[in-house]
């Protein structure tokens, strides 16, 4: 099975990941826009940190072992991927309780609010990370 | 997967799926009004009723699509004669329930009902499909409930009051068919079955995360440290990337070393 590897060091803080991210997870309007645009940009589900004086650091989902989303889940939502490994959200199953949002210690999953309240975390792009893919020094690689 | 005939098309579905959810991954619309995949089926509403002749069968019958499990070589129509009959029967008994609703009105146009115009009443009524008590059943909260019976029956914490065991996750109001159920929220507060919840200001920035009770909960129940439950998601990920920062800072001169290399 592949995995994103993630090399801080690498990162140059160009966040090209957070705009491929969003434009992967594109979501449709909210019922009631007015311009027609079609698909709108998601929110993105990994962040580049910038630590003060030190390098920039990807944040996103570990896809932990024991993970406390999963746990959270009342309703099996979350569920990890056989085929990526990845931890995905079914939304069809989600209630909007919320708790996993609170339960994942390093925030990995969040409410899209904007987009008609979405519950959202990584999903890998089920096995081909957009990510990755239009990371330009291989901080964020695919193999 | 199986093979099935909907509407005089092929379709493929995973084996053990319910009929309701193969037609819907197949593009058929099927309305429903009770289920929710969060849940198992019940078959309350009957709104998704499809005609099914199973293989080998010589009658049809009428059947929920939501309980029914999608077997090899069905027969299945979405919007048979009988179908629409027996959808608007149900239709029309809920609309006698709660004659203003939007969701119902939109739906009996759906099947080609005429419906009268401007009716009053509660236009988010209840329609008794017991989809709320289920969720918070799965939950394992079991604060609310079907009160009484027939025209008096009502869904509500015991004894109509507002319920203890409520936590205020407020999954029973965005699952419910028909808005019926009254979610309050401004600020940090949240109003829901006659109770006022507070909603954990996050412990560094100070913006509402979860309901203080829903957060105990989880913190007993699934073993969660509290601290961890005190903070927003865009602080947890802060923390987090301090963390990390540090170790990178500590590692980094190697690191930096072997790119070069
Ligand atoms: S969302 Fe959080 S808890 Fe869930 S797998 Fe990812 S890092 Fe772990
Ligand atoms: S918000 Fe949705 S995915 Fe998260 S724990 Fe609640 S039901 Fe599950
Ligand atoms: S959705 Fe099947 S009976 Fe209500």
């Amino acid at each position: 099975m592949s995995r994103l590897q993630v090399t801080p060091n690498r990162c140059s803080g160009c966040r090209s990941c957070e705009m491929a991210c969003a434009f992967a997870h594109a979501v449709s309007e909210p019922a009631g826009a007015t311009a027609s645009l079609g698909l709108q940009p998601g929110r993105p589900r990994l962040r580049i940190w910038a630590s003060p004086g030190a390098a920039f650091i990807p944040m996103l989902c570990l896809q932990c072992d024991d993970a406390r989303c999963v746990r959270a889940c009342a309703y099996g939502a979350l569920a990890r991927s056989e085929t990526t490994g990845a931890i995905e959200l079914d939304s069809r199953r989600c209630t909007r309780c919320l708790l996993c949002t609170a339960a994942c210690p390093f925030g990995n999953v969040e409410l899209e609010a904007a987009m008609g309240g979405l519950v959202v975390k990584c999903d890998l792009c089920h096995g081909a990370p957009a990510c990755a893919k239009f990371c330009p020094t291989g901080a964020l690689a695919w193999s | 997967m199986i093979e099935l005939n909907i509407d005089g098309v092929k379709v493929m579905a995973p084996e053990g799926a319910r009929l309701l959810d193969a037609a819907r991954d197949a593009g058929f619309r099927v309305p429903s009004l009770c289920h929710h995949p969060a849940v198992e089926p019940e078959g309350a509403c009957r709104l998704c009723v499809v005609e099914l002749r199973g293989a080998g069968e010589e009658h049809s019958r009428v059947v929920p699509s939501c309980l029914e499990v999608a077997r090899a070589g069905m027969t299945v129509a979405t919007a048979s004669e009988d179908v629409l009959s027996v959808r608007r029967t149900v239709l029309e008994l809920l609309l006698q329930r709660s004659p203003a609703s939007p969701v119902l009105r939109a739906l009996a146009a759906q099947a080609g009902m005429e419906t009268a115009a401007g009716p009053l009443g509660d236009a988010h009524g209840c329609i008794l499909c017991g989809l709320c008590t289920r969720v918070c059943a799965a939950a394992g909260f079991h604060a609310i409930s079907t009160l009484g019976r027939g025209a008096e029956a009502r869904v509500g914490g015991p004894g109509g009051q507002p319920p203890q065991d409520c936590v205020g996750c407020a999954a029973c109001a965005h699952v419910c068919p028909t808005g019926h159920i009254a979610l309050e929220e401004s600020g940090s507060r949240r109003g829901i079955w006659g109770r006022d919840f507070e909603l954990l200001p996050c412990a560094e920035c100070g913006v509402p995360t979860i309901p203080r009770e829903q957060a105990e909960r989880a913190a007993s129940s699934l073993g969660f440290p509290s601290a961890d439950l005190a903070r927003c998601p865009a602080c947890n990920r802060k923390a987090t990337a301090v963390t990390f920062g540090r170790i990178v800072a500590l590692s980094s001169t190697d690191a930096r070393e072997g790119v070069k290399r």
